[in-house]
């Protein structure tokens, strides 16, 4: 079996009473362990619309589609993988400056293995059909989140979401984000 | 059926992370030939049974290119087209007149010299891309847009440095090629101050790259930063000035394949020994950063087969050199000339231990001077083959050519299968240009 794969990866600006951690943190938590196609597209539905709705926070992002079966499978595990080998991410608490406070991030990132050639694989290999110029534009962001929205998992093989950190305050530091392991995170553009 | 086919596979819920990967069973069993003729189309034509398939080959590869040759093609900022160079000014404005003649303006002024020249540094702010990646809609910054002038407290260091080295050689003879091999903009820097004495000889051979692991633009700004003085110094030189090569110490930088480096790192590319002697050299001191260092990789082969040969070649730390604060400062108009501290730089940091230069090097006399010894004593690093990813061990190489580690200094690209054709960066993050492919006859 041929299959494609998707992959975004979002890293917001963490404000003060917003409710972007916690809403996603509990669709995570509380989503069935055993569920239908259509209950996995609820569920990407919900994350899709908090995701567009605090688009306007996020500063850095990337995403990947690859309709290569040669090497889906290997990086759907390569995003998966961060599940258990949690490299990179912070060992506690961001200390807090309380003289020089600065910003706090989360990133969110979804993956999908997709079986490659069905209608949903080729709706999704249309959305992100972008021209190089536009890559990293929030529109371009907003435009592929719309298509993951209306998804059908009937054809999805496997799919991984995660939320990094899941206590805000273990949000990275612009100083963490500044590290060459982040730098595949590009900055976005407004347009 | 199962209506509930997807599982929860793996959970995990930390302070460091939430998450969770689902599969779903219903599609892990060999697909069947009705999903298989999901994304087929089958038609038939009056004139007899053709067939018009959607079909998905792979329509590309992977493979390695030199990324000097990708940057020549498609642009200095291949790959990476948005983005720029992190560092802002340091230093004052420099002529931007010069960007589209650089590489003429610092050609070595003495004939001998110039086959040894590489300016390949400084002919990039004035290439043109000889094609387009992709579908060719975004064709990258101008790269003399993006840099920014550079000067720091090291360049100013060096440039003293410079000035005291040269000054030790003004009046002697033209047998001792120096080689100064420090970071590329204090290297740049301690040329135009040696520029007095020596013919600088640049050598380097790379460009800029957003994500270059050799900060080639800091080296390309300092060169901007100082073309003037390089220029007035070749006018005012004694004709048949000794040559200076000048590298960047940083062109062998550590380098990862990752999206977030580009590997344009390069080997230096030296005279051999019959040349040196064939200009007249007897003698090379190579400049390093710290008395002790040793000569970098790539320059070990060249150094044990000049010892072969009977030129002497010895390191000289520029640290050895400080600036003597008994010495009054010269005036400097600071507003022109930021990079000139107007400090006497010394071997030993004082103008009385100067002349111990020549007794630890046994260049010119041999005979201890009866001045204050300097703090530290002779050098006594000396020159040992060694083995490295650079060596040729005592293999015969051809002249100008360097041996290089595998993948030393490329890029990886995806290539179109059908026609070779290169499509992109490997680490542009897109699925525009895999797209599904189609064919059809009818």
């Amino acid at each position: 079996m041929d299959k494609s794969i998707f992959a975004m990866e979002l890293c917001f600006r963490l404000v003060a009473n917003s409710p972007l951690g916690g809403s996603l943190r509990h669709a995570i938590t509380t989503h069935p362990e055993r569920t239908s196609a259509d209950q996995r597209s609820q569920f990407y539905r919900f994350v899709t619309d908090l995701l567009l709705q605090h688009l306007h926070l996020a500063e850095r992002g990337c995403w990947d589609y690859f309709d290569d079966p040669s090497r889906a499978q290997g990086d759907f595990d390569g995003w998966s993988e961060m599940l258990s080998t949690q490299e990179g991410l912070r060992t506690g608490p961001s200390p807090q400056d309380p003289y020089r406070p600065s910003n706090r991030y989360l990133t969110f990132t979804m993956s999908m293995l997709l079986v490659h050639g069905t209608p949903t694989d080729r709706a999704l290999a249309g959305v992100c059909d972008i021209r190089e110029a536009d890559l990293w534009r929030r529109s371009t962001f907003a435009r592929i989140l719309h298509g993951v929205r209306s998804m059908s998992f009937a054809s999805v093989v496997s799919d991984v979401a995660y939320l990094v950190p899941g206590d805000a305050s273990w949000g990275f530091t612009p100083e963490d984000l500044a590290q060459p392991k982040f730098q595949y995170l590009r900055p976005l553009m407004d347009g | 059926m199962n209506t509930l086919p997807f599982v929860r596979k793996e959970f995990v819920e930390a302070p460091g992370i939430v998450g969770a990967e689902w599969w779903n069973e219903s599609v892990q069993a060999p697909v069947s030939r009705r999903h298989l003729l999901v994304g087929s189309i089958i038609a038939t034509s009056v004139l007899g049974a053709t067939v018009y398939v959607l079909t998905r080959p792979d329509p590309t590869t992977f493979d390695a290119k030199p990324s000097l040759d990708m940057q020549r093609q498609f642009g200095w900022d291949f790959g990476a087209t948005d983005q720029s160079f992190p560092e802002g000014a340091t230093g004052q404005p420099f002529d931007a007149t010069l960007l589209a003649t650089l590489a003429d303006q610092l050609r070595p002024s003495e004939a001998r010299h110039r086959p040894y020249y590489v300016p390949t540094l400084f002919q990039a702010p004035s290439a043109i891309p000889r094609g387009l990646v992709g579908d060719g809609s975004d064709p990258g910054k101008n790269l003399r847009d993006v840099l920014r002038p550079v000067m720091t407290p090291a360049m100013r260091t060096a440039f003293g440095t410079g000035r005291g080295i040269g000054s030790l050689f003004a009046d002697l003879n033209r047998d001792t090629l120096v080689i100064v091999d420090l970071p590329g903009p204090e290297s740049i820097a301690f040329a135009a101050g040696a520029s007095q004495s020596f013919d600088p000889t640049f050598l380097f051979d790379n460009w800029p790259h957003p994500y270059g692991v050799v900060k080639a633009h800091q080296t390309l700004a300092a060169a901007l930063t100082l073309a003037t003085e390089f220029q007035n110094a070749s006018k005012t030189r004694r004709g048949d000035a000794p040559g200076l090569l000048v590298l960047d110490r940083d062109r062998l930088a550590p380098y990862s394949e990752s999206p977030s480096q580009f590997d344009n790192r390069y080997v230096a590319k030296l005279p051999d020994a019959a040349s040196l002697r064939s200009m007249g050299y007897a003698h090379v001191i190579c400049v390093v950063p710290q008395d002790g260092d040793p000569e970098a990789d790539d320059l070990n082969d060249d150094f044990v087969a000049y010892q072969a040969a009977n030129l002497s070649t010895r390191l000289l730390g520029a640290s050895a050199f400080a600036r003597d604060n008994s010495v009054a400062p010269r005036p400097v108009d600071a507003t022109k000339r930021d990079y000139d501290d107007g400090g006497t730089y010394a071997y030993g940091g004082s103008v009385h231990t100067n002349p111990w230069f020549w007794h630890h090097y046994a260049l010119a006399r041999a005979i201890a001077p009866a001045r204050p010894a300097p703090l530290f004593r002779s050098p006594s690093i000396g020159i040992a083959p060694r083995m490295s990813l650079f060596s040729g061990a005592g293999a015969q190489v051809a002249a100008g050519s360097r041996i290089r580690p595998p993948a030393f200094a490329t890029t990886p690209v995806v290539v179109d299968k059908t026609d070779g054709r290169i499509l992109g960066s490997k680490w542009t993050r897109s699925g525009s240009w895999m797209r599904s492919s189609g064919s059809g006859s009818g």
